[in-house]
C-alpha cells in the first residue's frame, strides 16, 4: 500500500519522512510528527489530514510567515484538499509531499571510461604528479644557461611545488567536506594536470609561434589555457567523484573558478581600455633549433620589396587619416 | 722689437722728413695689434649691444618659459640662435610667442625667419634695428684664444674665454670642440676670435670646460638662403623642420654608403664595423663566468648624433649590434631557450611617445645572407609631424645552427625609410663567413 512522504529541502540536501499516521503536525515545537530546525517556520505550522485513499487535507496552522501549496498562498486555518505531489513552501523552508509510489529519477551510473578515470587510477595518479615534477625541472634546467647541480635545479622550484600541494590539499579537503571521502588520487590528478597542462602549452605555443612567425595561435591558446583549465578539470573531477550530471558539474566549476574566470576577464577588459600606443614594436621573437616553420627562405632584396609594400603602406595610411582627423577637428 | 728698431735708426737733421715717417710707422706697428686682437675686456665693449637674450614667453602668463641667447647679424634686426632655444615655441605657436632682452632691458617681439634644424640653428627678425650686427670669421688656428658669450642661468650678459681645439672630425656633427665653460642659457649665443668676429655658434656642452659649436659657415649658408628670399619668413615651420629632416638623412645614409666599410670579426663571421670615421664601436661581450655554459661576443657602434627636436626628443640616431653565441655544453633545446632566444630583442633608441610617433608595424620573414638563414624583421614607426620620417628597427637572428647563434640589430631613429632600407640592404651584403 502507497504510503505519504514528507521531503524536507534544505541547502541543498533532501530528508524524507515516510507518514504511517492520519493525522500528523509539522512544526518547529518538539510536539510535532515532523521536526524542522528552521526559524522561519512556525511552532506550529501545518496540518496534514487523511491519506492516500480518502484524499489528503492540509491547514496552515500559521499566522506568522508566509505558507504557499502550489505556489498558492493558503490562508491561516483553512484546510486545503490536495492531490500528490504537492509542492509546500512553509517559510523559506520547501517540503514537498509525495506518494512512495512517485518515480525515482534513474540510477546515475558510475563513469569507469574516459581519460581522466584512467588518470584518476592510484598508479597514473602518481606517475602524473612526478611527470609533473619532472617538467618542472625540466623547464628550470632548460631555463638556465649556468652549469648547476641537479639538486639546485630541484631546489629552485619549491613555489611550484608548494603550490601544487596547496591546490591538492583545497581539492581533496572540499571534496572530504562534500562528499565525506578521501578523493586523495583525482585530486591528485587534477592539481598535477593544472600545472602541467599550462607548461606543455607554453612549449607548443613557442614552437607553433615559430611555424607560423606569428604569436596569434600561441596568445589564443595560453588564454583559453589560463580561463578554462580550471573549469574544466574541476567538472571532471566533480563527475568523477560525485558522479554529477555534467551541467551540474559544470555550474559548480564555474561558481568555483569564477574569482579567476573574473582576474582573466579583467585583465583582458584592462589590456583592451589601454592605451593604444605601445612604445616596443610587436614582432615575432621566437626561435626554434627544430627550425620547422611554414615560411620559404627568400632573399634580402626580395624581402626588402616586401616590406617597402607593407610598411610603406600601413604607416602613411595611419598618418594620413590621422592628420585629416586633426584638420576636421 | 719695433720700438728697439725705432731707436736705432740714425737721426739727423737731415732726415727730419725721414724720422717723422720712421716715428709714425713705428707708433703704427706699435699700435696695431691693439686694434686687431681684442681682449676681453675689448669684446665686451663692442659686442654688449649685439647679443640678446631670447625668450620663449606664455602668452597667457606673460612669464618665460625658456632661455637662451643671440646676436645681432647681416643686418641690425636679424638675428641668429640655436633650433633648439626656440623649439618650445615651434612646437606650440598658438600658446608661446618669442622675444628679445637686451642688456639694456628693451625688449621686443621676435619672428621666425629660417630654421636649420640639422645644424641647430634659427634666423629669427626683430621688428626693428636693435644692435649692430656681428661679423663672420674662419676658424682660428687650433689653440687660439676665443671669447663665448651669452646669458648663462639668466645672469645677464657674460663671456667666457676659451681655447679653440678645431672641429670634431670624428662625429657627424662635425661641432667646434672649445675647452670653454658654456652653461645654460648660452646657447645660440655667439663665440668670437681675437678680431671679434662670430666663429661659431654656442650649442651645447658636457661641463668640465668641454663645449661645442656649431661652425659660423653653416649660419652664413642659412643666411644666405634667408637674403635670396628678402628676408622674408619661410611659409610653414613643421614642413621645413619634416623636409630637412628627411634631407639630412638621405644625405647622410648616401654618403654613408659610398664609404668603405671597415670590417671586424665576431664569431666565426666578418661583419661591417666602421660605416665612417664618425662612428664609434664598443666591445660589448659579456665577461665569461666560470659556471656559464656558453660563451657570448658582443659590439656595438654608434653615430653618437642626434639631431635636437624638443626636449624629450631627439633624431638622427643609427646604432647596430652584433651578438655571437655558441656553447659545447648546452643541448639545443637548452641552447636557444636559455640563451638565444633571450638575446632576440631590439628595443627603438628614443623615448618618443604617442604624440610623436604612430605604433610600430612589423614584417618578419626568414631571409639568406652569406649563404645561412636568418629570421629577419623590419618594424617602423611614423612621425606624426615629422611626413617622412620613420623610426626603424630591424633585427635578424641565424637559425638552423644547434649551437651556434648570430643577431644584428640594426636601430635608426628618425630616418628616411628607402635610406634605411639601402643601409640594410648594403650592410647585410657585407655580412661573411670566415673563411
Amino acid at each position: 500500500m502507497a504510503k505519504v512522504i514528507i521531503e524536507v529541502c534544505r541547502r541543498g540536501l533532501q530528508q524524507f519522512h515516510p507518514i504511517s499516521n492520519d493525522r500528523i503536525t509539522i512544526g518547529r515545537a518538539f510536539d510535532n510528527d515532523i521536526i524542522l530546525s528552521e526559524s522561519t517556520v512556525s511552532a506550529h505550522h501545518l496540518l496534514i489530514e487523511g491519506d492516500l485513499d480518502a484524499g489528503l487535507n492540509i491547514t496552515n496552522l500559521s499566522n506568522e510567515n508566509i505558507t504557499k501549496l502550489n505556489k498558492t498562498v493558503l490562508p491561516s486555518d483553512v484546510k486545503q484538499a490536495v492531490s500528490l505531489p504537492v509542492d509546500i513552501i512553509a517559510g523559506s523552508l520547501k517540503l514537498r509531499v509525495l506518494s512512495s509510489e512517485t518515480a525515482v529519477a534513474p540510477t546515475q551510473i558510475q563513469k569507469s571510461k574516459g581519460i581522466f578515470h584512467q588518470l584518476s587510477h592510484p598508479f597514473w595518479a602518481i606517475s602524473l604528479l612526478i611527470f609533473t615534477l619532472f617538467v618542472f625541472i625540466a623547464d628550470e634546467y632548460l631555463a638556465t644557461p649556468t652549469d648547476k647541480s641537479i639538486w639546485q635545479y630541484v631546489v629552485i622550484k619549491y613555489t611550484s611545488y608548494l603550490y601544487l600541494l596547496l591546490f591538492f590539499l583545497v581539492i581533496v579537503g572540499i571534496s572530504r567536506l562534500a562528499s565525506h571521502r578521501w578523493d586523495v588520487f583525482p585530486a591528485l590528478t587534477t592539481a598535477s594536470l593544472l600545472f602541467l597542462i599550462p607548461e606543455l602549452v607554453d612549449y607548443a605555443g613557442e614552437t607553433i609561434s615559430y611555424y607560423f612567425s606569428d604569436d596569434t595561435v600561441s596568445n589564443i591558446m595560453k588564454n583559453i589555457v589560463s580561463v578554462l583549465l580550471l573549469p574544466i578539470l574541476l567538472t571532471l573531477f566533480i563527475i568523477h567523484v560525485a558522479h554529477s550530471k555534467t551541467l551540474q558539474a559544470i555550474g559548480i566549476s564555474l561558481l568555483v573558478s569564477t574569482p579567476l574566470i573574473a582576474h582573466h576577464i579583467l585583465n583582458f577588459i584592462e589590456e583592451a581600455a589601454a592605451p593604444d600606443f605601445v612604445h616596443l614594436p610587436n614582432y615575432n621573437k621566437q626561435l626554434s633549433h627544430w627550425d620547422i616553420r611554414q615560411q620559404e627562405t627568400i632573399s634580402i632584396v626580395d624581402f626588402i620589396t616586401e616590406a617597402d609594400k607593407k610598411l610603406g603602406d600601413e604607416v602613411f595610411q595611419e598618418i594620413v587619416g590621422k592628420n585629416e582627423n586633426e584638420n576636421e577637428n | 722689437m719695433i720700438i728697439y728698431t725705432y731707436f736705432l735708426l740714425p737721426i739727423t737733421t737731415n732726415h727730419v722728413t725721414q724720422r717723422v715717417l720712421i716715428t709714425l710707422l713705428g707708433f703704427i706697428l706699435l699700435t696695431t695689434p691693439v686694434f686687431a686682437k681684442m681682449n676681453s675686456e675689448d669684446i665686451y665693449v663692442e659686442t654688449e649691444n649685439s647679443v640678446f637674450q631670447i625668450r620663449v614667453v606664455h602668452d597667457q602668463t606673460e612669464k618665460k618659459s625658456s632661455i637662451g641667447s643671440g646676436f645681432t647679424v647681416v643686418q641690425g634686426n636679424i638675428i641668429a640662435t640655436n633650433y633648439h632655444v626656440i623649439s618650445g615655441y615651434i612646437d606650440a605657436p598658438d600658446q608661446y610667442k618669442l622675444e628679445y632682452l637686451s642688456r639694456s632691458g628693451k625688449k621686443g617681439h621676435l619672428k621666425v625667419i629660417d630654421i636649420d634644424i640639422t645644424h641647430d640653428l634659427a634666423v629669427l627678425k626683430a621688428e626693428e634695428d636693435i644692435g649692430e650686427p656681428l661679423e663672420f670669421a674662419e676658424i682660428p688656428e687650433e689653440g687660439a684664444r676665443i671669447f663665448s658669450l651669452g646669458n648663462p642661468l639668466n645672469l645677464g650678459f657674460s663671456i667666457i674665454e676659451g681655447v679653440n681645439n678645431g672641429i670634431r672630425t670624428n662625429s657627424e656633427e662635425k661641432y667646434i670642440h672649445v675647452s670653454a665653460s658654456l652653461n645654460p642659457g648660452m646657447s645660440g649665443g655667439p663665440t668670437l676670435n681675437e678680431d671679434g668676429k662670430v666663429i661659431g655658434i654656442n650649442v651645447a656642452t658636457q661641463g668640465n670646460e668641454l663645449s661645442f659649436l656649431v661652425a659660423a659657415n653653416h649660419l652664413k649658408s642659412l643666411l644666405d638662403r634667408v637674403k635670396e628670399r628678402e628676408f622674408k619668413a619661410i611659409i610653414d615651420v613643421q614642413d621645413t623642420v619634416s623636409d630637412q629632416l628627411v634631407i639630412n638623412s638621405q644625405n647622410r645614409l648616401h654618403r654613408i654608403m659610398q664609404n668603405e666599410w671597415g670590417t671586424s670579426k665576431i664569431g666565426e663571421l666578418i661583419v661591417p664595423s666602421l660605416l665612417s670615421t664618425s662612428y664609434h664601436c664598443w666591445d660589448a661581450s659579456q665577461p665569461q663566468k666560470a659556471e656559464d655554459l656558453f660563451k657570448l661576443t658582443s659590439s656595438h657602434c654608434t653615430n653618437n648624433y642626434n639631431i635636437f627636436l624638443n626636449s624629450n626628443l631627439d633624431v638622427g640616431g643609427i646604432s647596430y649590434e652584433y651578438h655571437w653565441v655558441e656553447s659545447d655544453g648546452l643541448i639545443p633545446a637548452r641552447f636557444y631557450r636559455a640563451t638565444y632566444v633571450t638575446m632576440n630583442s631590439s628595443v627603438p633608441a628614443n623615448n618618443a611617445g604617442a604624440d610623436d610617433v604612430t605604433n610600430f608595424s612589423c614584417i618578419t620573414r626568414f631571409v639568406k645572407i652569406a649563404g645561412t638563414d636568418f629570421k629577419a624583421s623590419i618594424c617602423r614607426r611614423d612621425y606624426h609631424k615629422y611626413v617622412g620620417l620613420s623610426d626603424i628597427l630591424i633585427t635578424m637572428a641565424m637559425v638552423g645552427k644547434d649551437r651556434k647563434g648570430f643577431i644584428f640589430n640594426l636601430d635608426l631613429v628618425g630616418s628616411d625609410f628607402d635610406s634605411a632600407m639601402g643601409l640594410f640592404e648594403k650592410m647585410t651584403q657585407k655580412i661573411q663567413w670566415q673563411k
